[in-house]
């Protein structure tokens, strides 16, 4: 009986009973009557304004069903923004708070199974209840003048931004403990998402007078756009979903490993289309203004890309800081000679490998910087002779060296977020602490300056902190002095490997192995039974 | 991959540490098959804990526990397939129907179409839920949530049962009730793993008993075995005189295994340390000085006395 329990089609049971609960509820009707009713009211009120104002006279038909027709999509939209984050959001904590999770998970049910039902399920609903009062909206194909292919790319959109939204409140549903934790971090993504998307719509699509379609027929939109919106999109979804299935799988299994995977895809991904965005404008300008200065990534895009390198190493604390034990599933594999965990070493959470897949996803920027530099070209030679060093390289190379030292600091803090995390501290904690720790560096170095200490104490301090001198000059390095720029590295260089022995110092003396993919404090950990105990 | 036991659960050395609390402090045991075994132990005493171990959903911090032969660490996965799980606060979805209910679990479960219908039918008869199929869950009772509870387990037909105080916030009509269900499931074959902190409730069903207390086992084994171990303790005996006596205490306290004597009008109670063959001394002893009684009283609610034998009665 066992055997045959495997290996079934997909099971729709999730799908099926969130359908049935969430028809079936009272409320849910009363949210039906009240959703049509406020579309049809406001179109209504919209018809006789229009009527009264005799505007009828200068409008044509067509243009009022057309703006009946935004009307009643404007609200969908303000519809959307308001109930949809909460129906995701709860979708899996109220489960966990009603107590309900634990004999769910008991059955042969998976976790990715739950989440794809929940998000079937809701969206189910969620469509149903979008085109509840379409036949209001069938009435204004009387006037003419709105095509039927316009209304059903309009719905489109909103389906996909339904399910992205929906997607996301799982996501942080099954990341969070209680109800009103999930709901507020999804109000905090979905809110100013819905005011921006009706802010676009109205100042450029709606108040023209144009639906979406129409709209993308008039402008002509270059295919990086849809490059990047469908990245993203999928990203999000796929990043959401996934990550949401896998934090529901426990603690100790191997749910990291495809979390990790797909950052890095995704990063990378990024990043590769900043490149492909960015290069042939690079190269066009460089063969237009030679010798002088257009864009070059010492300029604005320099400048761009410098705040991003500062601002990533911070996000990425987190995962520098992380748990530092191997999940115990990971272990096992790793142990069994699974190819997979031999292969994709860095991707296993747990030990020094935080550090480093953290400090590889913070490279990505770099290189593609790289790689950008490279068709650039070489601009303008400087010689300031205040080195020996930098004497004679070019204002790229120049740039590029001070990206390095940039990467570095990034090194420095994430090795700090890892050393806390050797510590015994919680993830957040490390992260945030490593954080805090380099803001107030950051900051103390910039009031420092700004008092205008001696030149060699502010000098030792300023190399404390490179990202503050980047912030100031940042749009001519090369004149920030050589001098520094060696200080920076080192005094980097000695605290990261400060912190790193340190960091293993600490580990070994928890137990914790830096990196071997095992877990010691779990050897004790029967796996065959040993024969009779009295 | 696992070769068939003697007995169903198996734990070794089995340990749980919280920070620097011992929850499970290595505890190790048997239950075998086809038995209703109680876990027993006072609030705190880490049933829970080691009963979420059994059910895969915590993994332990030294030890281990096998289900039929299969590691509950390392396989999970089969180990849920081969036990019935009911948590000691269960949760259901209200909005749904009796019969709702169970045809989600049975999908959920993965049960062949073929068998949905014929495993709910087995499942309701059995548990008694038959007039209530289409009451909605949420206007249930208590019990009958519990009942509820138990044949959602019982769906996939495991052959192992692990229930977390079961009996708790039942009324002792439904307790009663609901001991008959677990003893007609040990006539099916089961195995029933139940914990509970009341004795009484569980003696008169229970084959076998572990008894815990802040984490380690302080007795086990099956259930005569354990009281005869009483035997060596002592019991009170209450008797009810015909008419009042000034010599009963003195009498008494001549026959040796008698102690801590105490008279109130005409009820005297005394300890009794000794073999229950040997009692007889006393009632000659009381007859010889025609000091005679109507009634006699011996306190055996064996296992209420055992557990205060064995635990301090600390709640953790
Ligand atoms: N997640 C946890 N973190 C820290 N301590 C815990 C945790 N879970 C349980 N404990 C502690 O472990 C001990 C055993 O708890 P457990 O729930 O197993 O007891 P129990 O025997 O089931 O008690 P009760 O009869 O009250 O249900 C308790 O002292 C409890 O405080
Ligand atoms: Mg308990």
């Amino acid at each position: 009986m066992i055997s045959s329990l495997r290996r079934r089609p997909p099971s729709f049971a999730i799908v099926q009973k969130e359908l049935i609960l969430r028809i079936r509820r009272i409320r849910s009707l009363l949210i039906q009557l009240i959703f049509a009713s406020i579309v049809g009211i406001a179109m209504w009120i919209s018809s006789v304004t229009v009527l009264q104002g005799n505007v009828i006279e200068t409008r044509s038909p067509e243009d009022h069903a057309l703006s009946l027709v935004m009307i009643y999509f404007t609200i969908q939209i303000i519809v959307l923004g308001l109930i949809v984050p909460s129906l995701g959001a709860v979708s899996i904590t109220s489960e966990k708070q009603a107590k309900t999770w634990e004999p769910l998970i008991s059955t042969d049910i998976t976790p990715a199974q739950v989440v794809w039902g929940k998000l079937l399920g809701i969206c189910g609903v969620l469509f149903y209840l979008l085109l509840l009062p379409a036949p209001i909206l069938s009435m204004t194909m009387l006037f003419g003048g709105v095509s039927l292919g316009s209304i059903a790319f309009e719905y489109l959109v909103q389906f996909l931004a339904a399910i992205f939204i929906v997607s996301l409140g799982i996501a942080s549903s099954a990341a969070s403990k209680g109800t009103i934790r999930s709901l507020t971090q999804i109000s905090l993504v979905t809110v100013p998402l819905t005011a921006m998307s009706l802010g676009f719509l109205w100042a450029e699509v709606y108040g023209n007078e144009m639906l979406l379609l129409d709209y993308l027929e008039q402008n002509t939109i270059p295919w990086q756009f849809w490059a990047w919106t469908l990245t993203g999109y999928l990203s999000v979804v796929g990043g959401s979903l996934m990550s949401a299935s896998y934090t529901l799988s426990g603690v100790e299994s191997a749910r990291d490993v495809p979390v990790r995977v797909l950052i890095f895809t995704f990063v990378s991904l990024f990043f590769g289309l900043i490149v492909l965005t960015l290069w042939p404008e690079l190269s066009q300008a460089s063969v237009a203004f030679t010798g002088a200065k257009p864009v070059t990534m010492d300029g604005e895009f320099g400048f761009i890309c410098s705040v991003l390198l500062l601002l990533i190493p911070l996000s990425l604390t987190r995962i520098a800081g992380s748990e530092t034990k191997v999940p115990l599933r990971i272990a096992q594999m790793h142990q069994r000679g699974l190819r997979g965990t031999r292969i994709g070493l860095i991707f296993l959470p747990g030990g020094i490998r935080n550090l480093l897949y953290s400090c590889a996803l913070l490279s990505i920027p770099l290189l593609s910087m790289v790689i950008l530099m490279s068709y650039e070209g070489n601009t303008a030679q400087i010689g300031t002779g205040a080195s020996t060093i930098v004497g004679t390289l070019s204002e790229s190379d120049m740039f590029l060296m001070w990206q390095c030292s940039l990467f570095l600091w990034g090194v420095a803090v994430l090795a700090l977020s890892w050393f806390f995390a050797q510590c015994g501290f919680s993830g957040i904690f490390s992260g945030a602490l490593a954080s805090g720790i380099h803001i107030a560096i950051g900051l103390i170095v910039m009031t420092a300056v700004e008092l205008d200490w001696t030149d060699s104490k502010v000098l030792l301090l300023e190399s404390l902190s490179p990202p503050v001198l980047m912030l100031r000059d940042s749009r001519n390095f090369p004149q920030i002095s050589p001098q520094l720029w060696n200080q920076f590295n080192i005094s980097m260089g000695i605290s990261i490997v400060i912190l790193l022995s340190l960091g293993v110092l600490m580990a070994r003396r928890r137990g914790n192995p830096v990196w071997a993919v095992k877990r010691p404090d779990l050897d004790r950990l029967y796996v065959e039974i040993p024969e009779e105990v009295s | 991959m696992s070769i068939p036991r003697a007995s169903i659960i198996e734990v070794r050395d089995l340990k749980m540490t919280y920070g620097k609390k011992d929850a499970v402090a290595g505890i190790s045991f048997n239950v075998d098959r086809g038995v209703i075994h109680g876990f027993i132990g006072p609030n705190g005493a880490g049933k829970t804990t080691t009963i979420r171990i059994l059910a895969t959903l915590q993994v332990p911090t030294a030890g281990g526990a096998w289900v039929d032969g299969v590691n509950v660490v390392t396989e999970p996965k089969e180990v849920r397939r081969r036990l019935g799980y009911m948590p000691d606060y269960v949760g259901v979805y209200e909005g749904l129907s009796v019969l709702e209910y169970l045809d989600f679990f049975s999908r959920a479960y993965r049960l062949p179409l073929a068998r949905r219908k014929s495993a709910i039918s087995d499942v309701v008869e059995l548990t008694d839920l038959g007039t209530l199929l289409d009451v909605e869950v949420h206007v249930l009772s208590k019990g009958m949530r519990q009942r509820l509870c138990l044949a959602q387990t019982l769906l996939p037909e495991p052959d192992l049962l692990i229930l977390d105080e079961p009996a708790s916030g039942l009324d002792p009509r439904a307790r009663i009730e609901f001991r008959g269900l677990l003893t007609e499931l040990r006539r099916l074959g089961k195995t029933i793993f139940l914990s509970s902190h009341i004795l009484s409730e569980l003696s008169p069903i229970c084959d076998s008993v572990s008894i815990i207390e802040k984490g380690d086992l302080v007795a086990h084994g099956p259930l005569e075995e354990i009281q005869q171990r009483l035997q060596g303790t002592e019991v009170t005996y209450e008797i009810r005189l015909v008419a009042e006596s000034e010599e009963v205490e003195s009498v008494l306290s001549q026959i040796p295994g008698v102690s801590r004597i105490s008279q109130e009008g005409r009820k005297v109670s005394f300890d009794w340390k000794g073999d229950d063959s040997e009692i007889h001394q006393v009632w000659g002893a009381l007859s010889a000085k025609k000091i005679a009684f109507t009634s006699v009283k011996r306190h055996d609610d064996d296992l209420e006395k055992l557990f205060m034998s064995l635990t301090t009665g600390d709640v953790q």
